[in-house]
């Protein structure tokens, strides 16, 4: 079974909104007569669909990857509250846990791989008033394609011998330092800001941050904090093609300096790690 | 100031003995007694972080970069859902996150609250351990919690865990020094390297260490042998019962004077130290100690490393076997029991009497016990077959066994055929009451073999509840409590290829008993008559003629209790 059989079948049978989480979509095939609500973040994506059930009164459909199904967590247990027949369809990309979910699903359809049946086990989802999950199993994770960014390894060079490098796993090959390297990998995208700023607070050394642009939009609100230091060294980097907001005025609004090479000569990459406060460096495409 | 809501109390407190010291904290009103409480205390260090699916992740860095346990504080609802991400991470990288979030009564889920969800277990397999403390009122509520922290805290090694905290009315700050609640010592990782040096030290300075041996099976030599070494050492008593299967002269049966102690003359028997081994005490002298909870340290040796803190003092867990434990205890030298404590213990259990028996279930398994032979199996259906069987001598060699795990009175006959299948070595017994024999008639279906022998006392009822009960208090007791009836059970042996053989009086199980343990060709079933009242009231005597009163203020109490055990003797 397919996400587009499954999207099909409730099509036929009238349910035809569908919020996808962005990275999500590519699993999906475009060519479908009706368009997507696409979100960005898998939890602000659950309360989206919660409200569109809302005012709409009838079921919509979220398409989310299982490894970022816990951030619907908190969006579905709302919605078992208020009975709103979201069906939450997890891509099984990643085998994960899903008995939590007990509490605040009325219907749950494991389907099974490589079978078609099952219809009367999805009807279940349409006959019950609250949230329903339907796990559609061995979905091939896809990876995020890697990006040659020869920039980013210019950018760093004055980044001290000694400090801790996190990184985009989607830049692998245009890092080439002797410094310590943690590779983030896509599933753990969710929260990398928040992860660092911990991180800074309890080691003494120097750590830097270099993450695509765009997952701070799943982390915007962890530059509202007490906890910046001047070691807090951030690389944003605007990949082509992908969709962001800019934040730059929400970032600088709370004291954080912006080193921006889009704008600037490549002077600010010497300037971003020796200034002497919370920096941002922003690559452009 | 600290609050003064006991569970809250009960997680500072274990935080700083596990010297777990950073908090990232969201805001909220149900976790303030919490925040108030550690934000004031400068052992801690606080973080402020809004949203708790951030504080998670801040968490995250923060526990990493330390290497070290850090704590996520939130209030209750959804609130706790957005751990879930840094958690379902921390698991992946097994680093230690402690979700302490807060709850309303459980009592009230679902019922018009506000911002309450289900929050037991709410991160599924993603946490290590995931405990739910209730509000405390009481002794038991703050035993229950303390133990459920330690759980928590000591798991937080392998990666996330979860304390959920139950706050109804927020308290006060009114607690200037944070009581100190116990700490259980998990020794998980026991290598060659471990410091039991400490441990010899503590025990070499006890005045007075009790072993309680619980169920073993079948016999152990070599842990025998440790014990007794142990013994020689230590100013200590080894408590065994015949379930224990460990037989010398010098370990002593407490069985036979702590089911009728009392409270106040237990506390002339009090130790310092109690080391417990093997699996279940059935003893009542567990209950003794547990009364006494907070007056001694309980160390527990079990491989399976669980903190059973049944007798509410758990200090220590050993998790390896007693073997190992009592090989690196004995490694001492020069140093002997002095026997004090041994004396008193031993004293009082010489001074056991008995009372006339009359023609009873104690009687008839007094008389089988002398004469079980050697090397034989015993296996004793629960409470009194179980129990009267303990209050008897009973050869080194044989081996006892009852279902003492969940102690249901179900399945006494078929798991003795399962165990005497295959024990060639001797005759194995069987002693049984009535109810436990009819529980498990269907078993008569199976292969006999011409070693059993059943030793099945009917006495018409459910024994157990005459003496639990006074017949004067509910005259129709037998209808449904004691579920009594009128059937001799030979009937059910008619179709079977055994020797049946039935005793009413002294004479008749006299005339019984040689062929009884006797060889034979085929397995015999020997069916006593005996009657439930009578049976009861001579235990209750049996109790009541041990029973030492040691004076205190409160004499009208004890006088009371004295009468009410009376009061089933005077009918007869």
């Amino acid at each position: 079974m397919t996400v587009q059989y499954l999207i099909a079948y409730y099509y036929e049978r009238g349910i035809r909104d569908t919020v996808v989480v962005k990275d999500a979509l590519s699993h999906v095939n475009q060519n479908l007569k009706f368009s997507f609500n696409i979100i960005e973040d898998a939890r602000s994506a659950m309360f989206y669909a919660m409200g569109k059930s809302q005012t709409l009164q009838r079921p919509v459909i979220l398409i989310v990857k299982s490894e970022h199904i816990t951030n619907c967590y908190t969006g579905l247990v709302e919605a078992w509250f208020q009975q709103m027949p979201v069906i939450l369809i997890s891509l099984d990309t990643e085998k994960v846990d899903y008995s939590y979910l007990d509490r605040c699903i009325e219907h749950k359809v494991a389907i099974k791989k490589g079978r078609r049946t099952g219809n009367d086990q999805l009807e279940g989802s349409l006959r019950v008033p609250g949230p329903s999950l339907v796990v559609l199993p061995g979905m091939e994770p896809l990876s995020a394609s890697v990006v040659k960014r020869m920039e980013i390894a210019q950018s760093i060079r004055s980044l001290p011998s000694d400090a801790i490098i996190f990184c985009s796993a989607r830049y692998s090959e245009s890092l080439t330092v002797t410094n310590t390297v943690y590779w983030i990998e896509e599933k753990d995208k969710y929260g990398v800001v928040s992860n660092y700023l911990g991180y800074i607070n309890g080691y003494e050394g120097h750590a830097c941050l270099i993450i695509p642009m765009e997952w701070t939009g799943l982390d915007l609100n962890i530059f509202h904090t007490r906890y910046l230091n001047e070691r807090f060294k951030l690389v944003l980097i605007q990949d082509k093609g992908t969709f962001y907001v800019d934040i730059v005025h929400w970032i600088s609004y709370n004291s954080i300096r912006i080193f921006d090479a889009r704008s600037e000569d490549s002077s600010v990459y010497c300037s971003f790690f020796t200034a002497k406060q919370p920096s941002v460096l922003i690559l452009g495409s | 100031m600290y609050t003064n809501l006991i569970n809250v109390q009960i997680i500072i407190s274990l935080l700083k003995q596990y010297n777990i010291r950073h908090l990232v904290l969201s805001p909220g009103t149900r976790n303030a007694p919490l925040v108030h409480s550690v934000e004031g205390d400068p052992f801690f260090k606080c973080y402020s972080v809004v949203d708790e699916r951030s504080a998670g992740y801040f968490a995250l860095g923060l526990s990493r970069a330390l290497k070290r346990p850090v704590c996520v504080s939130c209030t209750s609802s959804t609130a706790t859902c957005n751990y879930l991400p840094a958690i379902k991470e921390a698991w992946g990288k097994n680093l230690p996150l402690i979700a302490l979030t807060a709850d309303r009564n459980s009592h009230k889920l679902y019922q018009m609250e506000d911002q309450m969800i289900d929050q037991t277990n709410m991160y599924g397999k993603y946490t290590h351990c995931s405990v739910d403390l209730p509000e405390v009122h009481d002794a038991d509520a703050t035993w229950f919690c303390t133990r459920k922290v330690n759980e928590a805290f000591d798991a937080v090694s392998k990666g996330p865990v979860q304390v959920n905290f139950q706050v109804s009315l927020l308290g006060s700050f009114n607690v200037p020094e944070l009581p100190v609640y116990r700490k259980i010592n998990l020794h998980s990782e026991i290598k060659n390297d471990f410091g039991w040096e400490q441990f010899r030290g503590r025990l070499l300075a006890g005045k007075r260490i009790m072993v309680l041996c619980g169920q073993h099976y079948p016999q152990n030599a070599r842990l025998r042998e440790l014990l007794i070494a142990f013994s020689l050492k230590y100013n200590c008593i080894i408590s065994a019962d015949h379930l224990t299967n460990f037989y010398h002269k010098d370990f002593l049966k407490t069985i036979l004077v702590t089911e009728s102690m009392t409270d106040q003359e237990f506390e002339q028997f009090m130790p310092d130290i109690v080391i417990t081994l093997g699996k279940h005490i059935w003893s009542f002298i567990k209950y003794k100690l547990r009364n006494k909870g907070g007056e001694f340290e309980h160390w527990r040796v079990s491989p399976d490393g669980r903190m059973t803190d049944g007798l509410r003092s758990l200090a220590h867990v050993f998790k390896c076997t007693p073997e190992v434990f009592f090989e690196n205890m004995n490694k001492v030298t020069g140093a002997q029991n002095d026997r004090v404590y041994f004396d008193r213990w031993r004293r009082r259990i010489d001074e056991v009497k008995l009372p006339d028996l009359k023609f009873t279930n104690f009687s008839v398994i007094r008389d089988l016990s002398r004469c079980i032979p050697h090397g034989a199996l015993v296996h004793t259906t629960i409470l009194n077959a179980t129990r009267l069987t303990n209050f008897q001598g009973l050869d080194d060699s044989v081996t006892c066994y009852s279902n003492l795990g969940a102690e249901g009175i179900d399945g006494g006959f078929s798991t003795f055929q399962g165990e005497s299948e295959d024990f060639k070595t001797g005759l194995s017994f069987l002693i049984t009451g009535d109810l436990s024999f009819i529980y498990d008639m269907n078993a008569i279906q199976n292969v006999l073999n011409k070693r059993q022998r059943v030793l099945l006392i009917n006495n018409f009822a459910g024994g157990e509840f005459h003496t639990n009960f006074s017949i004067n208090d509910i005259p129709d007791m037998d209808l449904y409590i004691a579920a009594g009836h009128h059937s001799r059970l030979h009937c059910s042996f008619s179709m079977l290829d055994i020797t049946y053989l039935s005793a009413s009086n002294q004479d008749e199980l006299d005339q019984c008993l040689p062929v009884f343990i006797a060889e034979s060709d085929k397995p015999i079933i020997l069916e006593v008559f005996t009657c439930a009242e009578t049976d009861s009231s001579v235990l209750k005597n049996f109790y009541f003629i041990n029973t030492k009163i040691v004076f205190s203020s409160s004499l009208k109490g004890r006088l009371k209790r004295i009468i009410r055990r009376l009061a089933p003797l005077k009918q007869h």
